[in-house]
């Protein structure tokens, strides 16, 4: 099943802290709000970069967004230089912060994931494959 | 430097275009303004609020965005301004604690994002993006969780450039990490896997990248290919501007990696969004938008008759739309007296050239129905029309539409054109 031509208008506020590559749910609420629709709903191996995606008890993805600067390894800085290099990246000293999603909020939502490329310690996402970095069943169980 | 150092005045919503639940909505909030400097917060946050509908798409997408203006007041004006970058010292006292040299990066204006959610979830629970505007003419700004931008004239592109990353998951298309001249290492070749975002690929197949609806057959694949990965390549775009292809060096990387356009806002401040990333914006805001599928006109007329030659408009949601019935001999369909006759147009249409007298062709929104006027106008201008009654009613419903003065005569009393209210 795909949700990206229904029509939401349940959906989940979810903010979490982290830390390096701990993430820690800080709070929930849920509200009427239509969301964007989904992201091509491709499988996650062997892709990089940071996205959530929403499971349905078969294991199916139903729901995925792009997060690009959720977790922030490194930061944009910007110069006076309008046209060219008008923004470089910086490493940030600590990997930490917080940030929040909407997922939806239906029946056939079981699982929530976020994948990130590798983070070492410290440095940038590394440019390899994504991995699972928290998992969370939606019934309310942080499973990782 | 927290919450005690200020107030939320209060939250007035500033770019209307209905119900939260069903819009995407930016939330603004002030920092370093005092009380007495809340006018011009108002000021700075209708100067963005210009410069986010000038750029392309958001003007094309309006109706889909409501912004809410948050008043806070803090003790002090300006933000934190360290030595350790170069800065004046300054350390005002403010409600969300903005601050310049945030990671010791001297234009990385930074708040507490933590508190900065928690004042938008209270009084916007179906926020979709947070800005926080800061008191000072520093050039500065930052990205993540809660955009930042400071008053200076150029950070309103900061905030923009942040904005597609946030809300629209797309991902930078420059092609450098730290610089093109900084002597990058790590940055030559990407080997690895296809990006997840949207707007970065290292797939050149015109059959298979993922973009390839907008590549034209003439466009070469690669567009472009850099010769020296150990640098950025510094050939200009050999084709014209707003060419879609793959041009090699995106996302940090020299070579492997490809943007879709030579510029866009994603690789630099100042150019336009490319055209996927234009897409991209226009597939996330398309569940906020409300389509009018139809709308139905019925008039009834009086005693006093009007050449059926004489042709109608009805004009709704700022465009005319042609009054005629399908198959009618007669220009006019409302010329017969004492007649009621209904037109439909959109869904279940019965007028003349449909197609083109449709509201779903072009789009149009449901908050376009009460942000224009609605009227009848006659061409050409008549002296003899009785009109006892008119209305205008959408699917999905806004208004109910009636002329306001029933039993009017077009050309006596109100001119050529008869408003609905």
């Amino acid at each position: 099943m795909s949700l990206k031509d229904s029509n939401i208008t349940k959906a989940r506020r979810l903010t979490f802290q982290y830390k390096d590559t701990n993430i820690k749910l800080i709070s929930q609420y849920t509200i009427d709000k239509v969301l964007p629709p989904t992201s091509p709903l491709i499988k996650s191996e062997n892709k990089s970069g940071v996205w959530y995606e929403i499971t349905d008890a078969q294991q199916n993805i139903i729901y995925n967004r792009g997060i690009p600067n959720a977790i922030q390894t490194d930061v944009e800085v910007f110069s006076n230089e309008p046209e060219e290099e008008s923004i470089i990246r910086q490493n940030v000293p600590q990997i930490e912060g917080t940030f929040s999603i909407l997922i939806p909020d239906i029946p056939e939502a079981k699982s929530l994931s976020i994948f990130s490329n590798p983070i070492k310690k410290g440095k940038k996402l590394l440019q390899k494959s994504a991995t699972k970095i928290f998992e969370m069943n939606l019934n309310g169980d942080n499973i990782q | 430097m927290t919450t005690v150092d200020g107030n939320i005045i209060g939250t007035d919503i500033v770019i209307n275009h209905g119900l939260p639940s069903r819009r995407w909505n930016l939330v603004v909030l002030g920092d370093g303004y005092r009380t007495s400097e809340l006018i011009k917060y108002r000021y700075d946050v209708q100067n963005f609020i210009d410069k986010l509908k000038d750029t392309k798409p958001f003007d094309e997408v309006w109706n889909a965005i409501n912004i809410y203006r948050i008043d806070v007041s803090s003790t002090d004006s300006g933000a934190d301004d360290p030595v350790a970058c170069g800065g004046t010292g300054a350390t005002p006292a403010t409600y969300f604690d903005a601050t310049f040299c945030g990671a010791g990066i001297q234009r990385l204006l930074i708040v507490n994002n933590t508190t900065a959610m928690q004042v938008a979830s209270d009084r916007v629970p179906e926020w979709d993006m947070i800005l926080v505007l800061v008191n000072s003419t520093v050039y500065g700004g930052s990205g993540g969780a809660v955009a930042t931008s400071s008053t200076h004239p150029s950070a309103s592109e900061i905030v923009i450039h942040e904005i597609g990353h946030t809300a629209f998951g797309l991902v930078d298309e420059y092609e450098y990490y730290a610089g093109c001249g900084s002597g990058e290492v790590g940055h030559d070749v990407y080997t690895g896997p296809e990006p997840f975002e949207p707007n970065v690929t290292i797939n050149t197949d015109r059959n298979t990248n993922k973009w390839r609806h907008l590549i034209l057959p003439t466009t070469p694949m690669p567009t472009t290919s850099n010769a020296n990965c150990s640098q950025c390549d510094p050939q200009p775009s050999p084709v014209p501007q707003g060419t879609v292809g793959t041009f090699e060096g995106a996302q940090y990387f020299h070579c492997g990696k490809f943007r879709p356009e030579f510029n866009c806002k994603m690789r630099a401040l100042g150019p336009p969004f490319c055209a996927v990333c234009r897409e991209v914006i226009h597939n996330t805001f398309s569940p906020f938008l409300i389509p009018i599928s139809q709308i139905k006109l019925t008039v009834t007329t009086g005693n006093r008759d009007i050449d059926g030659d004489n042709r109608v408009f009805l004009g709704f949601g700022g465009r005319e739309f042609r009054c005629r019935l399908s198959n009618d001999s007669d220009a006019n369909p409302f010329h017969l007296q004492n007649n009621t006759v209904t037109l439909t147009f959109g869904t279940s249409s019965n007028v003349e050239d449909s197609a083109i007298n449709d509201p779903r062709n072009p789009f149009m929104d449901v908050s376009d129905a009460t942000n224009f006027p609605v009227c009848i106008r006659v061409q050409p201008k008549c002296n003899s029309w009785d009109i006892i009654s008119a209305t205008v009613e959408t699917i999905p419903q806004t208004s109910i539409f009636s002329i306001k003065y029933p039993k009017i005569v077009v050309g006596d009393d109100s001119g050529e054109k008869v408003e609905l209210v």
